[in-house]
């Protein structure tokens, strides 16, 4: 009995020791992580000739779900064609759990060379020290950013540091519902409409069309929280972020801006409208008016609206004046435990330059960050699809602002997020949200920076 | 050991352990496969997971120990008294009633009635189908236009805002629990009915009792095994929920504003969403603990009332 007892023991610790084993690599990685820096591919620019092809590993989300006919696998495609030294290993994966999955490659010492990355992903693996800064990269090959637009660039920044290049980015417009509005005998929204305009244009757009009580037509749609904190200039917090800044008046006033659209003037769908229809299939069905939404929208909303005409204008000016939209981007980035960075900075050039981006382009995917290649290809694309006013995204661009970020964003967000669902159904007033979104925010804001 | 000792052949003492240690051997080579993967798949991550639950760990950079400082935010941190409020709420209403209505439902599975086979899989088809297709189908019965608001509407009661507001949201999604769950417990009550010895019921229906007094005092007592079963699996089963949860509230928020948060939803929040992994260990070792008190104190209570247990 003795003995077999033994027998268990040892064959646990045999399979425990093997597992062991196979995790063990996992803790050494994160060693060298650190210290490889830029000198790899400053010092080596000797030319790689008849060399053995070096492999890169990529992973990436893009092109999103939709993964217009495998444009990003044409991407790479086009990159291996033209550098036959460097060889992709290319990963596409859904969006969905893209994130968890590539931490735990990190965690796990198995993480890719290169991975396309959101704006709240980028920051928060900057700012872990889980990125390549390409600054010295981008010196010592000359390599011009001017052909990208600055604020695409600006999103990636982090200290300083350049840790993304841009691979394409999006903003919102105003769609209208072109039927809708001639049934009112309203005059088409155009981009110098003010804020009580399009509060009062909204609200003659309301419509319980069968009278049974509830609203079947609605005038606009509540955009993404976020915005109505960008379009008054609030922030969520101060700028070395010590500070939750939402309950200054400013905050306040934009988000009962937001509160009073569904609450006071009842002029977009509420959380219970949306439980049964989102705004998305609500504007494809012809229930609302004026719906903000951004260039993603193009391809769906070509093939499936067929009962009624649509354009889009800039958003409002918003309630103090100023006219914001939401600038939203994806790069590429280099991980820092990558071996392999001389090759991973070429095939980032090349999958965000002007070669890249026009295969995306092509195949319809947001907007290129490269100007030549968004001014040239974007409106040409749109050509006979809607909205017939494309330019409006270019145009965006102008006054077009990112989410606020910080390392623990997304935790933050859905502090402020919750607060602002309690305010929407009314059971809180705004500044009392506010008040309790900053009490949560502030003891986060005090362990990040210490 | 056992066998040895009955064996009418005399053995010498030797060849005797020989034996009963080959045995031994060939039962351990047939349950190494399922110790394997309850070793790889259970203890390990047991152990790793208690090792994390005192670091501060993001998966990106490496981790970091902080001792008990996640133990200690379980006490400052604003949210967990609502997820462990939610979370007890939750069970208090799910389990009774879960229990109620299937003792209910499988005695009357248990007559003579037709159709009995359909019946008795109708009641099982929600526990095998994937909670996605449930939540799906009941976000759409319980919406404003769904057909619980309709039928209300028709009897002249007002549209209930079942999921979206925070009155409601919570036991609206209890209730779905309790409707997915109710068919396993049916199966198990069905089960422990049929093993009611009819000899026993007869003799008491020859001592003059009537059906009620049958039940209450042959039935019920016969069957408490099962019930101690269903209410310790219960309890275990909805301090867990987390799959209603995630996929009913909107955006998957655990909303609205946290009303329908429970512990293993936010628990798979600060692991997958904010990257706090050290606190969700944490998390989930003082869910464990929970568990193992209340299962224990079920345990030692089962003495006072389950049939065969003294």
């Amino acid at each position: 009995m003795k003995k077999s007892n033994l027998f268990v023991l040892l064959s646990a610790l045999l399979a425990l020791g093997m597992l062991l084993a196979a995790c063990a690599p996992a803790v050494k990685t994160e060693a060298p992580a650190a210290t490889t820096e830029a000198p790899a591919a400053a010092t080596t620019e000797a030319p790689t000739a008849a060399a053995e092809p070096v492999t890169i590993k990529v992973v990436s989300f893009l092109t999103y779900d939709e993964n217009k006919e495998g444009a990003e696998a044409a991407v790479v495609k086009a990159f291996e064609a033209a550098h036959p030294e460097i060889k992709v290993d290319f990963q596409l994966l859904p969006y969905a759990d893209y994130f968890t999955s590539l931490k735990t490659w990190v965690a796990g010492g198995t993480a890719p060379d290169v991975a396309s990355l959101d704006l709240s992903m980028l920051q928060e693996m900057a700012a872990s020290g889980s990125l390549v800064d390409l600054n010295p990269m981008i010196k010592s090959t000359g390599y011009d950013l001017s052909a990208y637009y600055q604020s695409t660039l600006d999103m990636f920044q982090n200290n300083g540091g350049q840790y993304g290049l841009p691979a394409s980015y999006s903003n919102v417009v105003m769609y209208y519902n072109k039927k809708l509005f001639d049934a009112a005998g309203l005059p088409y929204p155009d981009d110098k409409m003010d804020w009580t305009t399009f509060v009062d244009t909204a609200k003659k757009l309301t419509k319980d069309t069968n009278g049974d009580g509830t609203i079947e037509q609605f005038g606009t749609a509540k955009l993404w929280w976020p915005y109505y904190m960008l379009f008054v200039g609030a922030t969520p917090f101060n700028a070395d972020a010590t500070q939750c800044t939402l309950t200054d008046q400013k905050a306040i006033d934009g988000f009962q801006a937001m509160v009073d659209l569904v609450l006071k003037d009842k002029v977009a769908p509420s959380a219970k409208d949306l439980a049964a229809q989102d705004d998305w299939h609500m504007f494809e069905g012809g229930r609302i008016a004026m719906y903000p939404i951004g260039p993603w929208s193009i391809s769906e909303f070509n093939d499936v609206i067929k009962d009624f005409d649509w354009d889009a204008t800039t958003l409002p000016y918003g309630p103090t004046g100023e006219k914001v939209t939401f600038l939203f981007g994806n790069a590429y980035a280099m991980l820092s435990s990558s071996k392999q960075q001389e090759a991973a900075f070429t095939f980032m050039k090349f999958v965000t330059g002007a070669e890249g981006d026009q295969i995306r382009q092509d195949a319809g995917f947001e907007i290129a960050p490269i100007k030549s290649v968004a001014e040239g290809s974007f409106l040409k694309s749109m050509e006979g699809k809607k909205p017939a006013n494309a330019k409006v995204f270019l145009d965006s661009a102008e006054f077009a602002k990112s989410v606020p970020t910080h390392a623990r964003w997304s935790e933050i967000a859905d502090i402020i997020s919750g607060q602002l669902d309690s305010a929407l159904l009314g059971t809180i007033t705004v500044p009392d949200a506010m008040k309790a979104a900053c009490d949560a925010i502030n003891p986060i804001l005090a362990e990040t920076k210490k | 050991m056992a066998q040895a000792q009955i064996s009418h052949q005399p053995k010498t003492f030797l060849s005797r352990i020989r034996k009963s240690t080959q045995e031994a051997f060939w039962g351990y080579v047939f349950i190494l496969p399922a110790m394997l993967i309850i070793i790889a798949f259970k203890l390990v991550p047991l152990v790793v997971g208690l090792g994390i639950s005192f670091t501060d760990w993001n998966l990106l950079s490496s981790p970091e120990f902080i001792g008990l400082q996640n133990y200690a935010r379980l006490f400052t941190d604003p949210v967990s008294p609502i997820v462990f409020k939610n979370t007890f709420y939750y069970s208090l209403i799910s389990v009774p009633l879960n229990l109620l209505i299937s003792l209910g439902l499988a005695i009357a599975l248990n007559q003579k009635i037709k159709g009995l086979a359909f019946f008795r899989t109708a009641y099982y088809i929600p526990v095998v189908t994937a909670s996605v297709a449930v939540s799906a189908v009941w976000v759409w019965l319980l919406s404003d236009f769904g057909i619980i608001n309709q039928l209300l509407n028709a009897i002249g009661v007002a549209s209930v805002n079942f999921l979206q507001d925070p009155k409601y949201a919570l036991t609206s999604i209890t209730l779905v629990d309790v409707w997915k769950n109710l068919g396993f417990n049916v199966v198990i009550f069905l089960a422990a009915l049929q093993d009611v010895p009819d000899e026993l019921r007869d003799a008491a229906r020859v001592d003059g009792a009537n059906e009620r007094r049958i039940f209450r005092h042959v039935t019920l007592p016969l069957i408490t095994p099962s019930i101690f079963f269903t209410a310790v699996m219960g309890v275990i089963g909805s301090l867990q929920a987390f799959d209603l949860v995630f996929n009913m509230s909107l955006k998957h928020e655990g909303g609205p504003a946290r009303a329908t948060s429970t512990i293993g939803f936010y628990i798979w929040q600060n692991a997958f969403k904010y990257s706090k992994m050290g606190y969700a260990a944490a998390l989930s070792f003082a869910l464990m603990a929970i568990l193992l008190v209340l299962t224990i104190i079920q345990w030692k209570m089962r003495s006072k009332w389950v049939y065969g247990e003294k």
